[in-house]
């Protein structure tokens, strides 16, 4: 079956949040929990600035599902990391053990959440809302080896989390700066 | 404030002196007993009733670390491949055994079996402790991910239940105790030694990474450094010297009440770094 | 927000998040009046995901000064739940989608308001429509009688340009008798005052072709944040070998993704254009063809008078000198060839050409020059001018940027045309010059209600200089103020002088849908719709497509469109029957001739444009000679040189040394992805996903010299006033330079406008803010 992946294209990804906003549209996800994130990838010497979007990586290896001591997420099928909300407790063993700071709590709701692949708008055939919303169209959902055919990327990027903990399901065409 | 985890800093202090006492006052009944001698045996009574309570003490701590207190008894659902979940089960156990054990040293039942529960629960509590660290053995946090912290952990509990039996048995002047107090004053000495090179080799790791070089810069410039270095690492060792020197038979009592709680403290202070040295750099990514 | 709408909004069949409990938070707060934002949302809009299978759905365009995005809402139970892109050829941005955070916003006025406080203490009481119309009938009677209709103004600005909005207010401002209007766009006014005499027409976009281009200079503006739904078309072209620079002193989002950054001093921009242009002509690289064929470059101009020569009996039609018959001809007679240059030839002694004037003035400007006046390095401006003018088809990228605010911006603005046109760019697929855009240039929209024509005489009131006109009573005292649609209180210049005006207006009335930084200062706050509250067209300059604006909800309490607002107020004033009209009714009014009907609109957005839309096709300008006309006699009218010339600016390091010894920091306004102007500014998602406070963008160096770090609070400030921020330390910008955000509410610490430059520019009556000197310190 089928894995799910992003592929992303931070070379063409101009920081516009677009896709950070209409995740917290579509999940309406409390305050300061943002299901995907834009981070800011500056140098100084030579000045360059890139941005990088991430929602959940749905990883192959997930920290956050071997870590949860209630089991509250699975990988299904279809490769989504699915975090089943009613089981949380709140514990955070899965904001501290995710590389890439996805699950995040939500101290009014005393639980986590996460990025679910927009799995109810995947099964209604659509696009997660991120994707959906790009106006650079720079973020591809599909599945992960059917991107790899399609596209060149990688996993891993100086400052990111080294991609061997979870085997993240992404390909990354890196921006400018870091291809030399 | 937010980033101590106080919860988790009173649960795992508590519950490893509470496992380093057991430890410890099962190490004086097996290779210095005290022989009849009812002010020993009654002074480590108070330390053996005292198990129980700072390990419920801890365990209650610890839900409070939950955002939904009241589904806590779900952390036991991944036995499988959560250490969290395992923790909850061994201290579970450990709740468990100091039950049986304080209970024994309350109703001073047969000797030894009380020594046997004692062996158990140091056994099932180190290996508790160990799980304990390994809950924090994650390959995302680097400064949590290594054997330091499993010695760290142990360390603590070592100390912790050393200064505890020292001071119990301080005012206690037969031959036994004092041979108990210096087999205690060496283990002080020992585990601040290791204690001292375990955050030696901490220190060395600076620069490993982005994060674990702002761990390691935010444990070494913290106030709760210094509060440690003093309470928990200079404190004891002037302790543990006037055991091992045997310059004097006891210290003064009010002395050997500043230690305890000083190391106590100490610990605190080390606990806190060590979780707001990782938590404080939230988002880490 | 009772507790049955919450448990009806969660998606049934999956267990996910529940509601959080943040509805005590909105109650804290929601009571209006309060300087400060609400904290959180009402409770459908955070916590779970809405179900949306008995969604209605309804369309709406972004209609504020961006690119009229088409939207879809969807609405449950009446209430707006979700905001997505609707039927657009491109993606709205993080801002449209938040409109669900606007319509249902807990700080929303509800009810007319009248100040309680002092002006800008934020206390009110509410009163009823009827109260609050009566009021402001007696305050305009009373300032009529006291001042005159010069005693009233009115300002409406970028915030709405749906048809029935800032049109409507015109209309009623004119039928009470006219008012003292407050004229110059403080966006683009140069743009305004330039483009139309020199190529005919403004809001001519390239945006349909900038994948065609071969070489695309981006200058002074930011379309990675401006033109962001379109900025993959940008990328496209570059992906097809198209090199792309960057001129900014900022390494701003779209020079970060550029081929070249390329840093300038600001308000130096027509040095390099002129040194460019003088490469292109002394290197022969303009194509003569088209010069002749498409420019007024060969019109004679009279040594004596300085005018242009016209033919006889014609004023739109000028004189050339013909190389065939050796004579002096009009430039359209056939068959001729009009001369660029007239040197040996008869008439040398009496006439220039506008080629010689335009090249009198480049030729000055040596490479070295140019780099001792802009800072841009002599072999940059030399590569620059042979890559621009041999790669075909160049852009240049204008969007009315940040180069053209400055003190002679007109200028600025000229000098890219000059370059399009010397080098033959005009006109073509992915060539060009590239303004905001849209349907304005093709069709003819007509106001939604007819206005009469104000008797009597009525001095004018310079945007620029607001603040400090309404002070000193220039042209004469106001004694009402409307304002609607616009931001005085974040977009001003020297907004500290604005906010003196408002408080020195005996009566001010602002209307809006948020309690914004301009509402504090009011006397009486009137609460209005906004988009997917009320029914409106939007057929104006940002957007291809002729869009309907439907009513999907109701607006909160007692809110009420602009229309509505001004039928009341004209009901009362005696003439109620021009405006008490359905708004469709008022549509069909504004489409009639247009060739496109309601009911076209209903079915969906109708583009009336040529697709691809190429400004200027084959050359044919819309002047009246069908040429460009780079001479402009507007600019020698008011005492400047009619072709482009270069003026240094005096609020500039190099400008008025006094002031720079004072002041050595060159502040430059930047705009964010956060808001447009200052809308969207309060909404918890964008504060949220981007920032919820100023920050000014400093270089290393200057930060080192002030003891500044990253994240420290600091104060720009200048003579005119400060502006509190947080520093941003970092090598993206040039040294010497700092870039300020304009916007910012009040309510987060106010707006960069504080200090920003409020000199009127001289040839167009532009804005002048990126020519700001400031000083930074640390915040005590």
């Amino acid at each position: 079956m089928a894995k799910v992946g992003f592929y992303y294209d931070m070379q063409n990804c101009y920081g516009c949040k677009t896709c950070q906003v209409a995740c917290k549209s579509e999940q309406k996800t409390a305050p300061a929990v943002s299901w995907r994130r834009v981070r800011d990838f500056d140098t100084d010497h030579p000045a360059s600035h890139a941005t990088l979007s991430m929602g959940c990586n749905h990883c192959e290896n997930p920290e956050c599902l071997k870590n949860c001591p209630t089991g509250a997420y699975t990988k299904l099928e279809n490769g989504i990391v699915y975090q089943d909300h009613s089981q949380c407790i709140g514990c955070r063993m899965c904001t501290m053990a995710c590389p890439y700071g996805v699950p995040q709590y939500d101290p009014e709701e005393g639980k986590v959440s996460k990025c679910s692949y927009c799995r109810e708008r995947i099964e209604q055939g659509l696009q997660p809302a991120c994707v959906e919303s790009c106006p650079g169209g720079n973020i591809v959902a599909g599945d992960l080896e059917e991107l790899k055919a399609k596209y060149q990327g990688v996993q891993e990027l100086p400052g990111m989390p080294a991609a061997g903990i979870t085997n993240p399901s992404i390909l990354i065409n890196p921006a400018k700066a870091f291809k030399k | 404030m937010e980033t101590w985890e106080f919860p988790l800093v009173l649960f795992t202090v508590l519950g490893q002196w509470a496992i380093g006492l057991a430890l410890m006052i099962t190490l004086i009944e097996y290779i210095s007993p005290a022989k009849g001698n009812e002010a020993s045996l009654k002074q480590l009574r108070i330390g053996g009733m005292a198990v129980l309570p700072l390990v419920a003490l801890g365990l209650i701590f610890s839900v409070f670390h939950l955002g939904q207190p009241l589904s806590a008894v779900k952390a036991l659902m991944n036995l499988g491949t959560s250490m969290l979940s395992m923790e909850i089960l061994f201290f579970s156990i450990v709740g468990v055994l100091a039950l049986v054990y304080s209970y024994m040293w309350w109703k001073t039942p047969e000797k030894p079996l009380r020594k046997a529960v004692g062996a158990v629960l140091s056994v099932v509590g180190l290996a508790a402790i160990v799980v304990t660290s390994k809950v924090y053995t994650l390959p995302a946090r680097m400064a949590w991910d290594s054997w330091q912290t499993t010695a760290a952990f142990i360390l603590t509990a070592i100390l912790l239940g050393a200064v505890s039996v020292a001071f119990l048995l301080n005012k206690v002047e037969d031959e036994a105790s004092q041979k108990a107090k210096k087999v205690m004053g060496w283990a002080i000495i020992g585990s601040v030694v290791l204690i001292v090179t375990v955050l030696a080799l901490f220190a060395g790791t600076y620069g490993a990474s982005t994060e674990q070089s702002a761990a390691v810069a935010a444990t070494f410039s913290s106030g709760f450094f210094i509060a440690r270095m003093v309470l928990g690492i200079l404190l004891p060792v002037a302790f543990a010297a006037v055991f091992i020197t045997g310059s004097k038979k006891k210290a003064y009592q009010a002395v050997a009440g500043v230690t305890l709680v000083g190391v106590v403290l100490g610990e605190v202070a080390g606990r806190i770094l060590f979780y707001s040295s990782v938590m404080g750099q939230y988002p880490w990514f | 927000m009772t507790n049955e709408n919450k448990t009806k909004t969660k998606t049934p069949g999956f267990s996910r998040r529940t509601f959080i409990k943040g509805t005590g938070a909105v109650a804290a707060t929601a009571a209006v009046g309060g300087i400060g934002f609400s904290a959180g949302m009402p409770d459908v809009v955070e916590g779970a995901p809405v179900d949306l299978s008995n969604a209605k759905t309804f369309t709406s365009s972004c209609a504020m000064e961006c690119l009229h995005h088409n939207l879809k809402g969807y609405v449950v139970d009446g209430k707006l739940v979700k905001v997505e892109t609707g039927d657009d050829q491109t993606k709205a941005c993080l801002r449209g989608i938040s409109r669900t955070q606007w319509v249902n916003n807990p700080d929303r006025p509800k009810m007319p308001m009248l100040r309680t406080g002092e002006k800008g203490e934020g206390k009110w009481k509410e009163i009823s429509w009827d109260e609050a119309t009566d009021l402001i009938v007696t305050k305009i009677k009373e300032t009529q009688s006291e001042l005159g209709n010069q005693g009233i103004t009115y300002k409406g600005g970028s915030g709405n340009f749906g048809a029935l909005t800032n049109g409507i207010a015109g209309a009623f401002f004119n039928y009470i008798g006219g008012s003292t209007p407050i004229v110059g766009s403080l966006c683009c006014q140069v743009v305004t005052t330039t483009m139309p005499p020199m190529l005919g027409t403004r809001y001519e976009d390239t945006r349909d072709t900038i994948q065609d281009s071969k070489y695309i200079i981006v200058w002074g503006t930011n379309p990675a944040v401006t033109m962001q739904s379109y900025f993959s078309k940008y990328q496209d072209a570059m992906s097809k070998g198209a090199k792309m620079v960057t001129i900014d002193p900022r390494l701003s989002e779209t020079a970060a993704k550029s081929d070249e950054w390329i840093t300038i001093l600001p308000g130096t921009d027509t040095a390099l254009g002129l040194g460019m242009l003088k490469i292109i002509i002394e290197e022969k690289l303009y194509d003569q063809e088209f010069l002749l064929k498409h420019t007024g470059v060969p019109f004679l101009v009279d040594k004596a008078t300085g005018n242009q020569v016209k033919a006889e009996d014609n004023d739109t039609s000028y004189m050339v000198y013909d190389q065939i018959s050796k004579s002096i001809i009009p430039h359209d007679q056939e068959g001729i060839s009009p001369a660029l240059s007239l040197a040996g030839t008869p008439i040398a002694e009496q006439y220039n050409t506008v080629f010689e004037l335009i090249y009198n003035e480049a030729k000055i400007w040596t490479p070295e020059k140019v780099q001792e006046e802009t800072d841009v390095p002599a072999g940059t401006v030399v590569r620059l001018a042979h890559e621009y003018a041999t790669a075909k088809p160049a852009m240049i990228v204008q969007n009315m940027g940040g180069f053209q605010r400055t003190e002679y911006g007109s200028y600025a603005v000229g000098v890219q045309f000059y370059l399009a046109a010397f080098t033959g760019n005009f006109g073509k697929a992915g060539g060009g010059v590239c303004d905001a855009g849209g349907v304005g240039t093709t069709i003819k929209v007509n106001a939604a209600i007819p206005s009469p024509k104000p008797q009597g005489e009525f001095g004018k009131i310079l945007s620029p200089k607001l603040g400090e006109s309404i002070l000193a009573d220039t042209p004469n005292k106001i004694g009402f103020m409307w304002v609607m649609t616009t931001s005085l209180m974040t977009q001003f210049p020297n907004t500290g002088a604005v906010k003196e005006a408002l408080k020195k207006i005996p009566f001010v009335v602002v209307v809006d849908s948020l309690m914004t930084s301009t509402a504090l200062y009011a006397d009486l706050v009137l609460p209005c719709t906004t988009i997917f509250e009320d029914t409106n067209l939007l057929a104006n300059n940002r957007h291809h497509y002729v869009q309907l604006m439907e009513k999907a909800v109701e607006p909160p309490g007692e809110a009420k469109s602009d229309l509505e607002i001004f039928t009341m107020l004209a009901k009362k004033l005696g003439f109620g029957e021009a405006f008490d009209k359905d708004p469709e009714e008022l549509i069909r009014v504004c489409l009639e001739g247009t060739g496109i009907t309601l009911e076209q609109l209903k079915e969906g957005p109708v583009c009336p444009m040529p697709q691809p839309y190429i400004p200027y096709p084959n050359g044919k300008f819309r002047t009246p000679t069908e040429k460009a006309e780079l001479f402009m006699p507007m600019w020698k009218e008011k005492g400047f040189n009619p072709v482009v010339t270069y003026i240094r600016p005096n609020e500039f390091i190099n400008g008025d040394q006094a002031l720079a010894e004072k002041y050595p920091l060159m502040a430059v306004q930047r705009k964010t992805n956060r808001t447009i102007h200052s809308t969207f500014g309060n909404l918890p998602w964008i504060c949220e996903s981007t920032r919820s406070k100023a920050q000014v963008l400093i270089h290393p160096d200057d930060a080192a010299a002030r003891g500044i770090k990253s994240g420290d609070k600091v104060v720009a400030y200048n003579d005119r006033g400060e502006h509190h921020c947080l520093a941003n330390v970092q090598a993206h910008i040039k040294k010497g330079v700092v870039a300020l955000e304009n916007g910012w509410w009040e309510q987060q610490g106010g707006s960069s406008s504080y200090v920003t430059n409020d000199f009127v520019e001289p040839l167009g009556g532009g804005h002048s803010c990126n020519n700001t000197l400031v000083q930074i310190r640390k915040e005590a």
